[in-house]
């Protein structure tokens, strides 16, 4: 009898050992369980993927980056380009170079000042040829330090839209000293630095001392909570000042005066990609037959609960160059089915195959109610859902597919937004092919004119829309629900935050 | 032998109703389980829907239905590849020398400790779509029960007398296996089979539940339910009807495998883990 | 007894090696690699090449497979290639709360069944025993997942009980910690009842067939005494071997309930390891746990080793 209880004691003893040394590993974090009035707390559902923002694509790093670092310029929530790092610029006449004047006192969260020479060195890492961002930034020729406070960039070809570029999440500036491990400890200028990061778990950030502007909150906690159940549960106890939610939610926070909804229409746009050179889907009365086919409202209502702007064209409706083209094929089945028939499609005759990305639950649901759509007009529809990453590599890359749903976060000019699509670029996995189109592409971004460029804009939106290489659905409304004594929460029109601007009103 | 079994009564009564409704759902269900009425969604019960209406409008009862002909047939075809994989493993472990029976374990041992959701992954994605790629992954899952359930038994009656005699008379080992140690071995073997289906039914519908099951527009029970985990606060009632039928499916093969081995067995055996 | 552990580690070793190299495999198998998650469809299509290479994806599929065995010799585990932390740090921050699950709910449903299964087949009443056959029969059947969303609905949307999603370690707080882990405690606790009570019951009948149990209670040994102190010790080494093995099972089978129920434990974090083809995260959270299973396995063939004098004779440890 002895012997088994002490054969379980030292079981017991061998587990509490194995407790004990992984709580020691937690204890070290430090967890405010309710937020102060100078913490805010915001749900995240997915970790950053690193804190280098010059080494990710990923809209959920940026979000927390932003707050990291500093970009030279930056935008407000309309768009509008902004001082940042720096207080002013110059551009060129020729549109060859621009000069920028860094703020004074700038100074990184290690205590090293911001200065040309680590701006330039920055941007040197950016473009050098390992890097990740090189092929967006090759247009930069040379990167100078003229004295102190002044960095002078030059370009090599004309590019109106370059002073955006310097605004983008990725171009920010990061201390190039701390270069091998700014992954997980992040050196920048920005308003906030990095105190404790458990994937998974939460990200907390604290006043960066060095940092000479305001900020209306001293510490920003970001909650890892992969399920939104969850995050709404803790919202509503109180626990979160911040969650973004979907359409479905929103009624578990109106009226209730504790939150304040934001509904905003967010710079991006979803669509159903086709694939222009599989049989079927390369004849454009197909593709017009399938964008008659679907009722875009009814879909906006059945996925995002109408929690959507409509959209014909690849432009979000937030940019100042965005056209209405949704009346080009509205719904319509008889016109769809004629079309069909003509292209040589009898009912049950076209067989596509969807594919669509499981991590997007929207998507997969999308993609579902437009094949049920398609249906009846006897398209018959194959789905398989896909992991992210085989969907990256076999239909984003290898341009396996027929239909697949997606979404794209928008860019700030129509250059950056639609080079997508001409015919030899890489991230053309619709297989679009038009010359008319590439050479407004090429006109845009060298015409100064800045009304003719609209024009041009104007022209590109509307050869997507007739032509429709993509049954384009719509931009999204981000939904975020607040604490509603906190102010100053906006979004932006690309994936930043800007922690530095909440402030609370009471509490 | 003489008590009725309580547990076989109802299990089957429980598996003989959810085969039949799986096999009605052949020929017909109350609507079409896959077309959408989103203008109809998230209904409760009612004289039309008598199970209500999911997140995309379509009929929950018929959904139920042609899902649990996917869980049924899916779990019968996973056991039975796992059961002859697993027996023949067990077979060849038990009757071949000591070196390579260890090498065996170990291999099961692997087979055991290697997550079945990185297996399933590569199987969906290799075998494509349908119910096969993820019932071998859950055959894989059941494989080990059964080659250490044959392997134990085996080394039981390996040293019964009789056989001691077949193998005296110089019979061979197929025929050992085969005439001499199979037969006693067979009600166990049938007992393990039926309770198998429902763990079978359970896996599948956790992967189902992952995303790593059948795939739409096809209706499975776990992705029902994964499907209704978006609605748990604003339409819980989502939840509820496919987790009770796969619950009760799951009881039903459990109940029939317990009763079964006391009818079989004649109750004075007990079934032991 | 020195050779034998001796010889089971090195068993060990092999199912890791082989364990191991099927995650390589099968990582190799399926399409998408860590370089083009983080190019995304946003970054440009130079990208992916240049976090292949800084990945070190651009080598051959045996070349990497030879490299990480090498750093696994001098017992480095790399780096993420997700999060960029270190595979060691990310492991070990998960540790607590996949260990607490598994821990808990075994210690609970092993408590319960003890005592649920001696009760019902010792004690005198019919009821108790028809009670805890149901109890078998109906825990083995639930699905983990649904009762963990039965439980979300009912506790923190209904009830507003208990909260969900934001996992307090012990270390901050004891009741906030509790408060995090209890709901997927019961879930796994309910689900390891079934198996284990099953075991406590089959055992616990053998000893009451047994001669020595009859002589017991023919010479008027209270029932109490002869349950505490021979039939449990009769029946005990069993449900506790089977504990042991289903602590380990666990160790590694808790992602679904902490996916549902959002803790940052082992089981989410190897979900999405495979999710972003993270091959160092997964070799890593892969033979970390087949080494406690391995190790679970050992230590609870040792105790019955030590605890049943009559399994020594017999060499009734299988290799």
């Amino acid at each position: 009898m002895k012997r088994v209880y002490s054969a379980a004691l030292a079981v017991f003893l061998l587990s509490v050992f194995l407790m004990s040394c992984s709580r020691n590993t937690a204890s070290e974090e430090i967890q405010p369980a309710v937020s102060s009035p100078s913490s805010v707390r915001m749900a995240i559902a997915v970790d950053p993927d690193g804190l280098d923002p010059q080494m990710s694509a990923s809209a959920s790093t940026f979000q927390v980056t932003s707050s990291i670092y500093e970009t030279l310029v930056t935008v407000d929530e309309n768009g509008n380009i902004e001082p940042c790092l720096a207080e002013s610029w110059t551009i060129a006449d020729d549109g060859l170079s621009i000069t920028f004047i860094l703020r004074e006192g700038a100074a990184f969260s290690d205590g090293d000042a911001c200065d040309a020479e680590a701006v330039a060195a920055s941007f040197s890492r950016l473009i050098s040829p390992s890097s990740a961002r090189s092929q967006d930034y090759s247009f930069i020729s040379s990167i100078e330090a003229v004295d102190e406070k002044t960095v002078r960039f030059t370009f090599s070809s004309l590019d109106v839209t370059a002073l955006a570029r310097f605004a983008y999440p990725w171009s920010a500036v990061v201390d190039t000293e701390h270069a091998a491990s700014l992954r997980t400890s992040p050196v920048g200028s920005g308003p906030y630095m990095l105190s404790s990061w458990i994937p998974q778990q939460s990200l907390i950030l604290e006043r960066n001392p060095y940092y000479d502007g305001e900020c209306g909150v001293d510490v920003v906690e970001f909650v890892v909570m992969s399920d939104m159940t969850s995050a709404v549960t803790a919202m509503r106890n109180g626990q979160l000042d911040i969650i973004q939610i979907t359409g479905d939610l929103v009624g578990l926070f109106g009226g209730d005066d504790r939150f304040t909804i934001h509904a905003l229409p967010t710079n991006g746009l979803q669509l159903m990609a086709m694939n222009n050179e599989s049989e079927g889907l390369d004849d454009i009365r197909v593709r017009r037959a399938i964008n008659y086919a679907v009722d875009k409202d009814a879909l906006i209502e059945a996925v995002w609960w109408g929690y959507g702007e409509p959209i014909g064209s690849h432009f979000p409706v937030v940019l100042s160059e965005y056209t209405d083209m949704n009346g080009k094929y509205s719904y319509d089945l008889e016109r769809a089915r004629e079309l069909l028939a003509e292209a040589g499609y009898g009912e049950g005759e076209l067989h596509l195959r969807m594919f669509l990305p499981k991590n997007y639950q929207e998507y997969v649901n999308a993609g579902q109610v437009i094949a049920d759509m398609l249906r009846n007009i006897g398209i018959d529809v194959d789905i398989q859902i896909v992991e992210w990453a085989a969907w990256l590599s076999d239909i984003y890359n290898g341009r396996n597919y027929d239909l697949t749903v997606v979404g794209h976060t928008g860019r700030l000019d129509a250059y950056s937004l639609l080079s997508r699509y001409r015919h030899d670029a890489a991230e053309n996995y619709f297989n679009y092919d038009n010359a008319e189109f590439d050479s407004l592409l090429d006109a845009y971004s060298e015409e100064t004119d800045e009304k003719k460029r609209t024009e041009i804009a104007y022209r590109m939106e509307e050869i997507l829309a007739e032509e429709v290489p993509a049954l384009y659905i719509q931009d999204p409304i981000q939904i975020y629900v607040t604490d509603s004594s906190l102010e100053g929460f906006r979004t932006y029109p690309i994936n930043i935050f800007r922690m530095d601007l909440l402030e609370y009103s009471d509490r | 032998m003489k008590k009725r079994s309580i547990s076989f009564t109802i299990g089957i009564v429980l598996t003989s109703v959810a085969v039949i409704i799986s096999a009605v759902s052949l020929v017909f269900t109350p609507y079409d389980p896959e077309s959408m009425d989103i203008y109809n969604r998230f209904q409760g019960p009612s004289a039309m829907h008598l199970l209500g209406t999911d997140h995309f409008g379509r009929d929950i009862l018929s959904r139920i239905m042609s899902g649990s002909l996917v869980a049924l047939s899916s779990a019968l075809l996973s056991v039975t590849i796992g059961a002859v994989l697993g027996i023949a493993l067990g077979l060849v472990s038990a009757l071949s020398p000591k070196r390579i029976s260890s090498i065996l374990q170990r291999i099961i041992d692997a087979l055991m400790a290697f997550p079945t959701i990185l297996i399933a992954l590569v199987l969906v994605t290799i075998a494509g779509k349908g119910i096969l790629p993820s019932a071998l992954a859950v055959a894989l899952a059941i494989v080990p029960v059964f080659s250490r359930l044959v392997y134990t038994m085996i080394l039981e009656t390996k040293e019964k007398l009789y056989i001691k005699a077949a193998v005296s008379y110089g019979a061979g080992w197929l025929r050992i296996a085969v005439f001499h140690l199979f037969p006693p071995m067979l009600s166990r073997l049938v007992t393990q089979f039926t309770s198998s289906i429902g763990s079978a039914i359970l896996l599948e519908s956790s992967l189902s539940f992952l995303g790593l099951g059948i795939q739409p527009p096809s209706s499975s029970l776990g992705m029902m339910l994964s499907e209704a985990r978006s609605y748990v606060l604003t339409y819980p009632y989502q939840a509820i009807p496919a987790g009770i039928v796969l619950l009760l499916i799951v009881l039903g093969f459990n109940l029939l495998g317990d009763g079964l081995s006391e009818v079989l067995e004649g109750g004075r055996r007990i079934r032991h883990g | 007894m020195g050779k034998y552990i001796a010889k089971r580690l090195l068993a060990s070793l092999a199912v890791m090696a082989i364990v191991s190299f099927m995650a390589f495999a099968a990582l190799e198998l399926i399409p998408g690699n860590a370089a083009l998650i983080a190019a995304g469809t946003e970054g440009s299509s130079s990208s992916v090449a240049s976090i292949a290479a800084e990945l070190g994806l651009d080598r051959g599929f045996l070349d990497r497979v030879l490299l990480y065995y090498k750093g696994i010799l001098s017992f480095d585990f790399g780096v993420s290639s997700y999060f960029g932390e270190s595979v060691s740090t990310l492991i070990g921050q998960r540790l607590g709360v996949t260990f607490s699950l598994a821990f808990l709910s075994v210690m609970l449903a092993f408590f319960f069944s003890v005592i649920l299964g001696s009760a019902a087949v010792l004690g005198r009443g019919k009821f108790l025993d028809a009670f805890s056959r149901s109890v078998v029969q109906i825990f083995s059947s639930i699905p983990s997942f649904w009762l963990s969303l039965l439980f979300l609905i009912l506790f923190s949307s209904v009830l507003h009980i208990v909260n969900v999603g934001d996992y307090v370690p012990p270390s901050v707080s004891i009741r906030g910690y509790l408060s995090s882990i209890i709901l997927p405690v019961a879930v796994l606790a309910i689900g390891e009842t079934g198996p284990l009570l099953r075991l406590v019951r089959t055992s616990m009948i053998r000893a009451r067939n047994e001669d020595w149990y009859r002589i017991g209670k023919v010479r008027g040994i209270s029932r109490m005494r002869l349950v505490m102190a021979y039939a449990l010790r009769y029946a005990l080494p069993g449900p506790l071997t089977l504990a042991g093995s289903e602590l380990a099972k666990l160790l590694g089978g808790t992602a679904i309930v902490e996916s549902v129920f959002a803790l940052p434990g082992l089981g989410r974090l190897f979900l999405t390891a495979v999710e972003m083809r993270d091959i160092p995260l997964v070799e890593g959270i892969v033979i970390f746990v087949s080494f406690l299973v391995v190790l679970m396995n050992l230590v609870t063939d040792l105790i019955l080793f030590v605890s049943n004098p009559s399994m020594r004779k017999a060499g009734g440890i299988r290799l």
